[in-house]
């Protein structure tokens, strides 16, 4: 009798972690699939590097997830990256580290406020205004570099992308950090309720009493500060830049947020899943380069992984109704804004 | 109101008519002929394309993966001619061009995918097959020159292009004003449960206009090649936002409901206009990038400004 009711509380324990989180089973498949099939991925190292490409894409997620749950997409950050990463590397060698930081932070800021204050104050499509803000950013990056790579190699620069600590890649622990205040940002803080909020109703956002123009701005501040730390970690990674090493990054991170089961609908995102959803991503991509898939075919297989993740996040019926069947889909529930 | 209107109506005639005279004072050499002739060479591929947006965008969504569509064409072209010749390649192209669109608009109204980012995911999809079809290197037609004809040919010492352009605004304007297709797409633009509920057939006229797109920018990928004598798949990268950007300066609503066919082709001819100038005064490409990007700003913000202003008055 003991027995049976100890392994229904596990039972029930097992589905309750698992429930909604399609994409922590998915990975857990996939790194089963790769352990038997490929002898490469039978070395603690394979999964290091994982995590350390997972990185790069997760961290720029974060604010993403933001983007998302309010309803709009910032494409504009793969120009962005190009753009601050090349700046990083010019100034890097004389002002040092930190002020580097704090720069590039403060330009990433600007650069969000502006693609915040296209979306929210002026109505535009966001995804419309960000690919016209991306163009400029491009162009002004191919102009401050002169078209040439920029690059900046010194040791204790390029540490931040490239080292270990404790085994552990550095760049992965800066992204776990990350995705753990974003989430506090997101749950505990009222900030993140207005967000949530705001991505359930706008109007009715609105009529609470919330300044939906003032978060719209400061999650699209969010994503220009979450990029802008990408940039360095990415510029410190290759220790060289130039306007169109990124192209294609909006996709990936886009690609990562909504494979998180952040819904294109808006109002619903957990960074959790977020951060989960960028190291699958990431095995994808090392398991394709294990498996010898060429760099064509893999474009095409993460624009086959794009339409598969909208058409679930975007509420596609054909396939969320073959998926059902498998219980990966998130069955929707009625959201709890407040506990 | 009544000058906004006004403005609504014809300010990119004015706004075009303003930058040629800027640029014929900065430049002369613009007025010439053979300039002209040369500009409106140019600009054929971005018109061409720019109609079926007209569309698309009337109809509120948006065709991104016209820039790939425009490149594959180039590839299919660029390898096929040496093997069953011009006439049958062509055919083919465009029926590639009718599948890509077939594909975007099946993955839109089937899988309920918004209508951006189904087509941005299309458009890395678009790009990597054409790499694929051509290993990622120049496909050349230097030996076949057949294909000339689409660029260098003239009838009545009118270019080729020019007449494509032609007959395709006239075709697609006898379309948007007078059939019945086009008061389903304004309709679906305006409010699209409406539509549905008075019993317009929605997911077939937006398969319908997402294959009037992509046949538009095979036709423009058709003139590129022919021009070029390549294949490659690097070409068309921004093409998709030179499009909308003269569309949406031609005075199509963002929002949809309501489309300018006679905006876009000025909005298009502008454009050329004004890359014609500034290669004309020397400035270097990326100035050009710049520029380009800093004017689609412009148009969309006031287009959204004038949409919010129509919004509060209601």
């Amino acid at each position: 009798m003991e027995n049976i009711t100890w392994k229904d509380s596990l039972k029930l324990k097992v589905k309750s972690i698992l429930e909604g989180r399609g994409i922590l089973v998915s990975l857990i498949l996939l790194w089963v699939i790769f352990f038997i099939t490929n002898e490469n991925f039978r070395r603690i190292d394979s999964y290091m590097s994982i995590l350390r490409e997972a990185s790069f894409v997760g961290v720029a997620a974060i604010g993403m997830t933001f983007c998302i749950i309010i309803k709009a997409m910032d494409l504009s950050i793969g120009a962005m990256v190009g753009l601050l990463a090349i700046i990083t590397l010019s100034i890097v060698g004389n002002l040092g580290l930190i002020t580097t930081i704090v720069i590039i932070l403060i330009f990433g800021g600007v650069f969000g406020v502006i693609n915040g204050f296209l979306y929210a104050r002026l109505g535009l499509p966001s995804f419309i205004a960000t690919l016209t803000m991306s163009y400029i950013y491009k162009s002004i990056a191919l102009i401050y570099s002169k078209g040439k790579p920029i690059q900046f190699n010194e040791k204790w620069f390029t540490v931040i992308g490239n080292g270990n600590f404790l085994g552990i890649p550095v760049p992965f622990i800066i992204f776990i950090g990350l995705a753990i205040l974003g989430s506090i940002i997101l749950k505990k803080t009222i900030l993140g309720r207005q967000i949530l909020a705001t991505g359930n109703s706008e109007n009715a956002s609105y009529l609470s009493g919330i300044d939906v123009l003032k978060v719209k701005i400061i999650v699209f501040a969010m994503v220009g500060i979450f990029t802008a730390i990408a940039a360095i970690l990415i510029s410190s990674r290759l220790w060289s830049a130039n306007a169109d090493m990124k192209s294609g990054y909006e996709f990936d991170v886009i690609a990562v947020v909504v494979l998180g089961g952040t819904s294109l609908k808006g109002g619903k995102g957990s960074m959790l899943d977020t951060a989960i959803a960028s190291v699958f991503f990431a095995s994808i991509y090392t398991g394709m380069n294990m498996f010898h898939i060429g760099a064509y075919m893999q474009k095409v297989v993460e624009g086959i992984i794009l339409v598969v993740a909208f058409s679930r996040g975007g509420g596609g019926e054909l396939i969320q109704s073959k998926l059902k069947e498998n219980k990966i889909t998130n069955v929707k529930k009625p959201r709890r804004l407040y506990k | 109101m009544k000058f906004w209107n006004l403005w609504d109506k014809a300010g990119i005639y004015i706004i075009a008519i303003i930058t040629l005279l800027i640029f014929a004072i900065l430049t002369p050499n613009i007025l010439t002929i053979t300039n002209i002739i040369n500009l409106l060479v140019q600009v054929s591929m971005v018109a061409i394309a720019a109609a079926g947006m007209t569309f698309a965008i009337t109809s509120g969504s948006f065709d991104f993966s016209i820039g790939s569509t425009l490149s594959l064409t180039t590839c299919v072209l660029a390898i096929n001619i040496p093997r069953i010749g011009l006439f049958l390649s062509v055919i083919l192209a465009l029926f590639v061009g009718v599948i890509l669109g077939l594909i975007n608009g099946i993955i839109i109204t089937k899988f309920k995918v918004q209508t951006f980012v189904a087509t941005l995911a299309t458009m890395i999809i678009y790009r990597g097959l054409s790499s694929i079809y051509t290993h990622g290197q120049d496909a050349s037609l230097i030996n076949f020159r057949q294909i000339k004809m689409f660029s260098n040919g003239e009838i009545l010492f009118i270019p080729t292009p020019i007449i494509i352009t032609i007959s395709i605004y006239i075709l697609f304007y006898l379309i948007f004003k007078y059939s019945l297709f086009s008061l389903f797409v304004r309709s679906i633009g305006s409010n699209e449960r409406i539509a549905r509920m008075i019993g317009i057939n929605v997911d077939k006229t937006v398969i319908y206009i997402f294959i009037i797109t992509a046949v538009t920018s095979v036709i423009g990928g058709i003139i590129q090649t022919s021009q070029l004598l390549t294949g490659n798949a690097k070409f068309g990268v921004g093409f998709e936002l030179e499009v909308i950007t003269a569309t949406i300066l031609g005075g199509t609503r963002l929002s949809g409901g309501r489309g300018n066919l006679g905006g876009t082709l000025c909005a298009a001819i502008m454009l050329g206009i004004i890359k014609n100038g500034l290669n004309l005064l020397g400035i270097s490409d990326n100035y050009q990038r710049l520029i380009t990007g800093i004017i689609l700003l412009l148009a969309l913000s006031t287009s959204g400004v004038m949409e919010k202003k129509k919004r509060d008055a209601l």
